[in-house]
């Protein structure tokens, strides 16, 4: 059986009279990377500041067996998080963060990082304010990959970023760190790019969890299907979750609707979580 | 340990402009003042080009200056050889040194050092100050540039850093200025050393001198601990403010200790000193300046037969010890304990 790293009941996050997480349940086991997708101020950072114990909460919430509020400290020998590319101390050179790393975490490996490094074009007597941001992600990999972590959790790690440097922190992400014990969470903004990747997905909307999935699941559930106009009214009659006329065509997407029903319409196809992020927003 | 200690370099890191270059530059600029005017002033080695300029007619020093005196004027002098010499309005010549008898000296060795001990102080003043508004940030800024959010990615708990910002702000950036202090008083000291050789008194002794300034640096040092443990409840509240202030901590943090006795004041003081409201009020202010372990310094009754300046360190050392046996000290303690379990908690509660 598959060991289950966070479990959550009931959990919840209000600021004031605002909700910003609804009383939510998740289980997520190791060898997973999970997209946590929703719309700005939908709740997704609310939900990992909550498995980060960065925030506090209501509800019962446990990572790796520990209560995050309380036991942050030794949960983080097992959690790693970037939180995004801003977040390192700007007036800090490289090699002095990498020192206090070594002497705050006992399961980072300095040479590993400096390593890491060395193949970039970052120098480790450099402040980080004089990294530009794609450098500034290389030295925050460097040190989040060089970390015996079992969870790696990620916050629009790659905002502001180039596709080019978007594309090898998680390319390093796959190669250097993922293996079925371990488990990586991300949210960004840039579905398209983090979904070949994903194995599972979480969708927030308005502060509450509208879709928890593996991929499989969600492409045996949901089916996209270019429909004709004289066959429109047949295939709203399958009750489509969303559909959206453009160029003539009519896209309807479904949800549990198999896949030999709508080939009386056209060749289904499999719905892309950008598609079906905006089909269930409707 | 090692993660205490490790957290402590970072915060070190962190304001070395405010805890480690200031009180340095201020040090140097304050030798260098005082090397300018040893070199240059009326205490000058020789060095005046002026003097240089009159060598070759043999006319001596042209650092002339009439003095009234107890007889009548009394011209001052000074040789190429630096040499001062008095003559009086009878026409008869001495020697600075045969002027000074040898129970001024005995004196001029223990005031020396608590004159030059003044003079040295002005780093650890400074750094009285600065660790204030170092302290009022150290929670704040954090969460202003978002480096909490990194720091909090490290298996580190709120308390340890809470702690670690307070003994590396407070502990470890006042023992510096503390030291660096000292260094400046050695270095002034022995330049006032060298500048009484080279005038021409004899039977001042280095040994002597910095004896006794060794007896300033004890007390400063002890002083120093125990002001610390007088001001912790002050540094404890502004750590919590600092952790909890949406913006501008210092503020938050200092203008409730004087705005609030002030409005009292203003609002129900009607003169009495012992109005035990107002007192209260004004205590964290009071502890601030040090008010509570410098009273009944005034009182220190040094024995001297000889009616020699002295340097009282076991009289005031016993009298700032004092003040250790005071429950307002160890309520202090207490309090300063609670607000900086109070800041770890803010800390551990929010992220930003």
């Amino acid at each position: 059986m598959t060991e289950v790293l966070i479990s959550a009941k009931g959990l919840a996050k209000n600021y004031g009279k605002k909700q910003a997480l609804k009383p939510t349940n998740l289980e997520i086991p190791a060898g997973r990377i999970v997209g946590v997708i929703g719309a700005n101020g939908a709740g997704k950072s609310t939900l990992l500041n909550c498995l980060l114990g960065l925030s506090d909460y209501e509800g019962d919430l446990q990572v790796m067996g520990m209560n995050p509020l309380m036991q942050r400290a030794a949960l983080m020998e097992q959690v790693c998080f970037i939180a995004d590319v801003a977040t390192l101390p700007r007036w800090a050179k490289v090699a002095d963060i990498l020192d206090w790393v070594a002497g705050l975490h006992p399961k980072f490996d300095q040479a590993k990082a400096v390593a890491r490094l060395k193949t970039t074009t970052v120098q480790l007597d450099s402040k980080v304010k004089s990294l530009s941001k794609g450098m500034i992600v290389q030295v925050h990999l460097a040190i989040a990959l060089a970390i015996d972590a079992r969870i790696l959790v990620l916050d629009e790690p790659t905002l502001g970023l180039d596709i080019v440097n978007r594309r090898g922190f998680y390319d390093a992400i796959l190669s250097d760190f993922f293996d079925e014990t371990r488990t990586v969470i991300i949210t960004t903004h840039q579905v398209d790019e983090v979904e070949p990747i994903l194995s599972h997905a979480i969708f927030i909307r308005d502060g509450a969890v509208t879709l928890d999935a593996s991929m499989d699941v969600v492409a045996e559930r949901f089916l996209a299907v270019d429909v004709l106009d004289n066959q429109k009214a047949e295939a709203e009659a399958l009750r489509p979750l969303y559909s959206r006329s453009l160029l003539g065509r009519t896209t309807f997407v479904f949800d549990g609707v198999a896949a030999d029903h709508l080939k009386a319409f056209g060749e289904p196809r499999r719905v892309g979580l950008a598609d079906l992020f905006v089909a269930l927003a409707q | 340990m090692n993660k205490f200690l490790t957290l402590i370099r970072r915060d070190m890191a962190d304001n070395r402009g405010a805890l480690v270059i200031t009180p340095m530059v201020i040090a140097a600029i304050l030798l260098a003042v005082t090397l300018f005017a040893t070199l240059t002033g009326n205490a000058r080695f020789g060095f005046d080009p002026e003097d240089y300029a009159n060598a070759p007619q043999n006319r001596g020093a042209q650092g002339q200056v009439v003095i009234d005196a107890e007889n009548g004027p009394a011209t001052v002098k000074r040789g190429l050889d630096g040499k001062i010499t008095i003559t009086s309005a009878d026409g008869r010549t001495k020697t600075l040194d045969q002027t000074i008898d040898p129970k001024t000296k005995a004196g001029i060795e223990t005031v020396l050092p608590l004159g030059t001990a003044v003079a040295s102080v002005l780093p650890l003043v400074i750094a009285l100050i600065t660790i204030l508004f170092v302290l009022a940030g150290s929670l704040h800024d954090e969460r202003k540039d978002r480096t909490i959010l990194f720091w909090k990615s490290m298996p580190v708990s709120d308390l340890q850093t809470t702690s670690a910002k307070l003994v590396s702000i407070v502990g470890v950036g006042l023992f510096f200025a503390f030291a660096v202090t000292i260094v400046l008083h050695i270095a002034i000291t022995g330049l006032a050393v060298a500048t009484i050789g080279n005038v021409g008194i004899t039977g001042i002794s280095a040994a002597t001198v910095f004896a006794n300034a060794s007896k300033v640096w004890t007390v400063l040092a002890v002083g120093l601990l125990i002001y610390v443990g007088w001001a912790l409840p002050v540094y404890g509240w502004v750590s919590m403010v600092s952790a909890w202030a949406p913006k501008m901590p210092f503020v938050a943090a200092f203008a409730p200790l004087f705005v609030v006795p002030l409005v009292y004041m203003a609002i129900a003081y009607r003169g009495d000193d012992n109005d035990a409201i107002l007192n209260a009020l004004w205590e964290p202010a009071g502890r601030l300046i040090g008010e509570p372990m410098t009273q009944g310094m005034s009182n220190i009754n040094v024995p001297n037969s000889e009616n020699l300046p002295s340097i009282p360190v076991a009289e005031i050392l016993e009298q700032l010890s004092s003040s250790l046996s005071e429950p307002g000290f160890w309520i202090g303690i207490g309090v300063a304990g609670a607000f900086i379990l109070a800041a770890s908690e803010i800390r551990r509660r929010r992220a930003l």
